[in-house]
């Protein structure tokens, strides 16, 4: 998705489609670190993962606590934005 | 054993033959952490030993005692229904997860045109490959996906026989071919036991099985209330 969205920038004969790609790259990288569901189906692989014995508990708990971090700041972001 | 690390410890209110198990708890929003929604596993857990449980969703959290009996006075009926479809029967979970390594071997093994496709790229430049790779990478997912679907589909077909029902769970991850529950019989469990042993001995080569039985039945009953 993102090696098509930068080609098309590359030849975007406009600036203004241009700008509104940023945006939309953007907005894409700002859901991939803070979409609420993004985060949760990040949480559930991590704990299938950690199930099936492929991760180690302490491994689990380092990345369940960057993760919840990162849902915390999402919650305060979508919540800033509406304001 | 209350969650939140206080030590509450856990106690029932009573009405009729029916009980809730709860504990005391500052009126909060809890975090979905591992650590407290094991706490809360942990809890059901332990009165499963002895009793049919109906799980209630984590961090249901009322006001005071008496909300919680007019609740259990005002869906009696409700509960007692629930209570006798879980009667003698337990959740049996299965979890497999195909060994990376061997997948993807067997994968260009079987899939003779992602092996030629291979082939011919590893012989061009690099720079000059980029959309074949990324096809490459397409179809090998999508050869993994019809994989899962076989085997999925075999597994199934063993155990389902076996159970009063079925739920079959997304896993969101490539690797996981079935995440499913089982409401199983409780006479019934030794042969589900002995069919989960089979399968996993027949796929010990390219498929890692998890079998747990010791869960509260979350994916039969998981009782969401409004306080």
């Amino acid at each position: 998705m993102l090696g098509y969205l930068l080609y098309q920038i590359l030849v975007a004969p406009t600036a203004k489609i241009c700008k509104n790609i940023v945006e939309k790259i953007t907005d894409m990288a700002e859901n991939e670190l803070y979409g609420e569901d993004k985060i949760k189906t990040e949480i559930v692989k991590l704990q299938m993962m950690l199930e099936m014995d492929e991760i180690t508990e302490k491994q689990y708990d380092e990345a369940e606590s960057i993760l919840m971090k990162r849902l915390e700041e999402g919650a305060k972001r979508r919540q800033s934005n509406e304001m | 054993m209350g969650i939140g690390g206080r030590g509450d410890e856990l106690y029932t209110i009573c009405f009729d033959d029916i009980a809730a198990v709860v504990s005391n708890s500052p009126i909060i929003r809890y975090k979905v952490s591992r650590e407290n929604t094991l706490a809360h596993e942990k809890a059901i857990e332990e009165v499963m030993k002895e009793h049919t449980v109906l799980p209630v969703r984590f961090a249901t959290i009322s006001e005071d005692e008496e909300k919680v009996k007019k609740i259990l006075e005002k869906e009696y009926s409700k509960f007692k229904d629930l209570l006798n479809k879980m009667k003698d029967k337990k959740e049996l979970g299965v979890k497999a997860i195909f060994n990376e390594d061997v997948i993807y071997k067997d994968i260009l093994e079987k899939y003779k045109e992602i092996r030629i496709l291979k082939e011919k790229v590893a012989t061009l430049p690099s720079d000059k490959t980029y959309f074949k790779r990324a096809e490459i990478g397409e179809r090998v997912e999508a050869a993994l996906q019809r994989e899962k679907e076989i085997y999925k589909k075999d597994i199934l077909n063993t155990l389902s026989a076996l159970a009063a029902e079925v739920k079959i769970n997304n896993s969101y991850w490539e690797l996981m071919i079935i995440n499913a529950a089982f409401l199983v019989q409780k006479d019934k469990e030794t042969e589900f036991d002995q069919k989960v042993n089979e399968l996993g001995a027949k796929y010990s080569s390219n498929i890692k099985f998890k079998y747990i039985g010791k869960v509260p039945p979350f994916n039969f009953v998981n009782l969401v209330i409004k306080t």
